[in-house]
């Protein structure tokens, strides 16, 4: 909305976000189940309402001009069915019980998929409850039935790498005639983690010396030999410590210092320096995705630190999430 | 905020309630419209329905733009204008059907039910009644019962209609309060539009050979009577309407220079008291019998007929107290006389040669009047509605040639006959009898009860009325215009069903109750307010009480319904409330549960501080949780056995 004037117009915003601070003044993620108390629910007309109520006044004023006797008592009985529409929409959100967790894996740029469960712990039905991003955009819409749950998959759009919670949302309804709106704010405690946006075209860097130091430690023998861990179903029969098993030990893996290298090493201090510091982490997620689809074992190198080598789905959730905090935390 | 039910597009089921909810909306109009406008619409919402029946998609905009502009011509060829009441009526019914024609999404049904509340309210211009009314309230059920459908388009119709009716249900104690306290104003906030109050039907301001025969085929009520004891006999009952001096050979018409504001006669004989309450006639006349005491309702005229200070353009009710037998203008001013003996030159030959010859022949004014009516009666005159029409000497042709007329004619004929023996005579219209509603005892008088008689002017005792229609056709008074009119003429359906018990009983009690409607709902103004209030203890309502008045009948009102609605907690289930009380009772001994202790670690920190207790406890919380938590439904007989555990334990 525009307001003609200048200092109307700034005036009107920063009452406007006076109020709306005043309203969502909910103190930071809540625990959830969020239930939406009765001091927590407003109501007001909505723009169709409006319409409405300038119908009526003129309707009264056409009434009392002409005398009309009915003119008066359909007015009323318009006014009426307005007063008890307040009633029906705020009681359609009071006491509903708001649940909201994360779901599945998201990257940047994708939208992030929350699981929201609407809980009526009422005899009435709640009908067409709506869910909205701060923004005011439409997520979903649910019924609730009577003593019953309702749940849909929301998708909230994410830009940056990074935790990124369910931030704040706003429930309403305009239930049963759309003269009334009833809101609430709520700022569920739900986060997600985004993973980097994945991009970069750069060749996957293939360990070099992985081939020959594999060679040359088989030659060595077991020189570098590094100790003893729990069997895992990939691992090569040749590195099972037959020996601890026959003395009665559970099923071990011999571990060798540079025997299991990597087949890729993923090192960001490798990374051609036109890259920026996003570009390289898209470069690296790039990597670490077409690892997992590969099935390449890999490390990862970030400064200071090593994650792997490793080849399962834990070390390449290890990766994802280092490279989406990478600098955030 | 446009969210994705404002821009889909609507379905169809709801556009073809859409165009239900117009045809019922627009039903009432029919009657009331031209033709033409009313064929357009209908084919207009036919349209539409068959688009929505068939899935079509909606007509563009340059299809429906010189319907629009068609529909205005169509107007502005029915009523010669656009502004005023009817036109503006006419092309609002004419924007519903085209408003919904271009809807294809929420938004735009949503102005089509403005457009339809403004026609519902607009439709009371017209007329008032109860099944205008009832047709109002059905349309406003349609309207709510949309806009359900439009905010939840996935709603079946009849649960939407549920829904409408709920909350017109809830919305109705309010309208009742509203109406009774809201405060009333009399008369209009601002100017009119001239045709505001068009097509009222009643005594017209002019008489001429047909203008009342005209007016008896309608069967609209004039005004009802309430009369406190019994009515006058009905030969007595003669409602004064506009009284006619001036004739110009043709048209009889009010003599203005003669008539005083102020009629002078001392009220004596019988007196009458009762209530009026007359329908709009767009005149100043208020209808009364002969001869009432001033009243605030208007003041009487020195015709003696009772005026209002405004044309009467909305019901209105007074009361009067009438005495039939004063003698009225015995020291008639000159003038009056003398107007009274009018009459224009060249016309009528052969009546005013008559006149002469009954002058020679009597001598004293009554017996002039008496040999008059002798004549009349034994002419052989018709009493018909349909008369033949008359060339350029009206009496005289109806005196001597074709013999047929109506009460005019016979009173026209009787006064130009007294002129002519120079006795003076005016006529008088107003209305004639009536009949008394068996259910509510009021006297209904209609516009086929219309009449007109005659009074002369004699020397000693003034004014006296000379009906020479009664004189003719005695019947007409006694029974009514059924009893004088000959057997073959169609009557208007109000006096024929006077031959069917059944359908009079059934007009009867109709009668009946709209009267009790247009006293009570539409009759319902300032003044009755303020009587209302009064009776109920409020001695001098002002608005400012009725305001405080009515904004607490609302407030109770939704503070019962805040409290109705409040959304009340689902009880705990049965298995729940068994374990509650398990833990209550464990309170009691001093051992309450931690909040965040399961069942079983609440059995077994019992069990470790009371050993004693701890088995049983520990057996139900097992059963609990297994109830609770196990993959097994549970069962009314489980939660049986479970409660009964709960009871037997601590004894």
């Amino acid at each position: 909305m525009s307001l003609p004037t200048q200092p109307f117009a700034s005036l009107y915003q920063r009452g406007r976000q006076r109020m709306r601070r005043w309203m969502q003044r909910v103190p930071g993620p809540e625990a959830q189940p969020i239930r939406l108390f009765q001091s927590r629910v407003y109501v007001l007309p909505s723009r169709a309402g409006l319409a409405m109520l300038m119908t009526l006044a003129i309707m009264l004023l056409a009434s009392l001009n002409y005398n009309l006797a009915l003119g008066y008592a359909l007015t009323f009985l318009f006014g009426g069915v307005a007063i008890a529409h307040i009633l029906h929409s705020w009681r359609t959100l009071v006491n509903l019980e708001i649940c909201v967790r994360s779901l599945d894996e998201v990257f940047a740029g994708n939208p992030a998929q929350f699981q929201l469960h609407l809980i009526n712990r009422n005899r009435r039905e709640r009908p067409a409850v709506k869910l909205c991003t701060d923004q005011g955009e439409e997520l979903t819409t649910l019924d609730v039935p009577a003593l019953g749950e309702a749940s849909a998959i929301i998708n909230i759009p994410t830009l940056e790498r990074g935790w990124m919670p369910a931030g704040r949302l706003t429930v309403e309804t305009r239930q049963p005639l759309g003269w009334i709106r009833a809101w609430s704010y709520i700022e569920p405690d739900a986060r997600m983690l985004v993973f980097p946006r994945p991009a970069g075209e750069l060749p996957v860097p293939e360990n070099q010396s992985a081939g020959l130091e594999a060679s040359r430690s088989m030659a060595r023998g077991h020189d570098d030999f590094a100790g003893l861990r729990d069997y895992q179903h990939t691992d090569a029969p040749s590195h099972i410590a037959w020996k601890s098993l026959a003395r009665g030990s559970s099923l071990l893996t011999k571990q060798f210092a540079g025997g299991a290298s990597p087949d890729w090493i993923m090192d960001w201090s490798m990374l051609p320096a036109r890259l920026s510091l996003e570009e390289k982490i898209s470069q690296l997620t790039q990597w670490v995705l077409l690892a997992r689809q590969m099935g390449a074992r890999t490390e990862l190198r970030l400064l200071k630190e090593r994650i792997g080598p490793g080849q399962d789905a834990m070390h390449h959730h290890d990766c994802l999430q280092r490279l989406a905090l990478f600098g955030v935390e | 905020m446009n969210t994705r039910a404002d821009v889909a597009a609507l379905p169809r089921s709801v556009l073809l309630q859409l165009s239900v909810v117009t045809v019922i909306t627009l039903a009432p109009y029919f009657f009331f419209q031209p033709v033409s406008i009313s064929v357009l619409c209908a084919v207009l919402i036919l349209w539409r329905g068959w688009l929505a029946w068939r899935d079509a998609p909606r007509p563009a905009r340059w299809v429906l733009l010189p319907i629009a502009m068609a529909g205005l011509a169509l107007t502005f060829a029915a009523f010669g204008n656009l502004l005023g009441k009817q036109p503006g009526l006419a092309l609002l019914a004419l924007f519903l059907p085209l408003k919904l024609l271009e809807t294809h999404r929420q938004r735009d049904a949503r102005a089509a039910m403005l457009l339809a509340c403004f026609l519902l309210i607009g439709q009371f211009l017209n007329e008032q009644t109860p099944w205008i009314a009832l047709c109002t309230v059905c349309g406003a059920i349609g309207v709510i019962a949309s806009l359900v459908r439009l905010q939840r388009p996935n709603c079946a119709p009849l649960p939407a209609l549920r829904v409408a009716l709920g909350l017109i249900g809830q919305g109705a104690p309010m309208m009742l309060a509203l109406f009774v306290l809201f405060p009333r104003i009399d008369g209009p906030l601002w100017g009119l539009p001239l045709d505001a109050y068009g097509g009222k039907t009643g005594l017209a301001e002019s008489m001429s050979p047909g203008s009342i025969s005209s007016l008896v085929e309608s069967e609209d009520i004039a005004f009802r009577a309430a009369f406190n004891g019994s009515p006058p006999p009905r030969a007595e009952l003669y409602w004064r309407g506009p009284v006619f001096t001036n004739f110009n050979g043709r048209e009889w018409a009010a003599d203005s220079s003669s008539v005083q504001d102020d009629a002078t006669y001392t009220p004596s004989g019988q007196a009458y008291d009762y209530t009026l309450t007359l329908e709009p006639n767009n005149q100043r006349w208020l209808l009364a019998l002969d001869f009432p005491e001033p009243t605030s309702a208007g003041h009487i005229k020195s015709d003696f007929v009772l005026v209002a200070n405004r044309p009467v353009r909305t019901r209105i009710r007074y009361a009067l107290r009438s005495y039939p037998a004063t003698p009225v203008g015995v020291d008639e001013d000159s003038l009056m006389i003398a107007a009274a003996l009018q009459l224009p030159p060249g016309y009528n030959p052969r009546t005013l040669a008559l006149g002469r010859r009954i002058k020679q022949e009597n001598a004293s004014p009554d017996m002039r009047v008496k040999s008059a009516i002798d004549f009349m009666r034994q002419a052989g005159l018709q009493y018909t509605l349909y008369p033949p029409l008359l060339g350029e000497h009206t009496v005289d042709e109806f005196l001597f040639d074709s013999r047929r007329g109506f009460c005019e004619h016979f009173s026209a004929a009787f006064v130009v006959l007294m002129r002519a023996a120079e006795v003076p005579a005016r006529v008088v219209t107003g209305y004639q009898g009536g009949e008394v509603n068996p259910i509510d005892g009021t006297l209904v008088v209609r516009q086929s009860d219309a009449h007109a008689w005659a009074e002369v002017w004699l020397a000693g005792r003034g004014w006296v009325r000379v009906d020479p229609t009664a004189a003719s056709f005695p019947s007409r008074i006694d029974i009514g215009l059924a009893g004088a009119l000959p057997s073959n003429e169609t009557l208007p359906l109000s006096l024929r069903a006077e031959d069917i018990e059944v359908l009079r009983n059934l007009r009867y009690r109709w009668e009946a109750l709209s009267n009790t409607w247009n006293q009570w709902v539409l009759g319902y103004n300032a003044h009755r307010q303020l009587d209302l209030m009064h009776s109920i203890g409020f001695r001098h309502a002002g608005w400012r009480t009725l305001t405080i008045l009515m904004t607490s009948a609302c407030c109770a009102w939704m503070l019962w319904l805040a409290w109705r609605a409040w959304p009340r907690q689902q009880r705990r289930d049965a298995l729940d409330r068994c374990w509650q009380q398990l833990c209550r009772k464990l309170a009691r001994k001093g051992l309450p549960r931690q909040k965040w202790e399961a069942p079983t670690d609440y059995a077994n920190r019992i069990a470790a501080l009371r050993p004693a207790l701890g088995k049983a406890v520990q057996h139900i919380a097992e059963r609990y949780s297994v109830l609770r938590f196990g993959s097994k439904t549970v069962t009314i007989q489980d939660v049986a056995a479970l409660k009964l555990a709960i009871k037997q334990f601590e004894t």
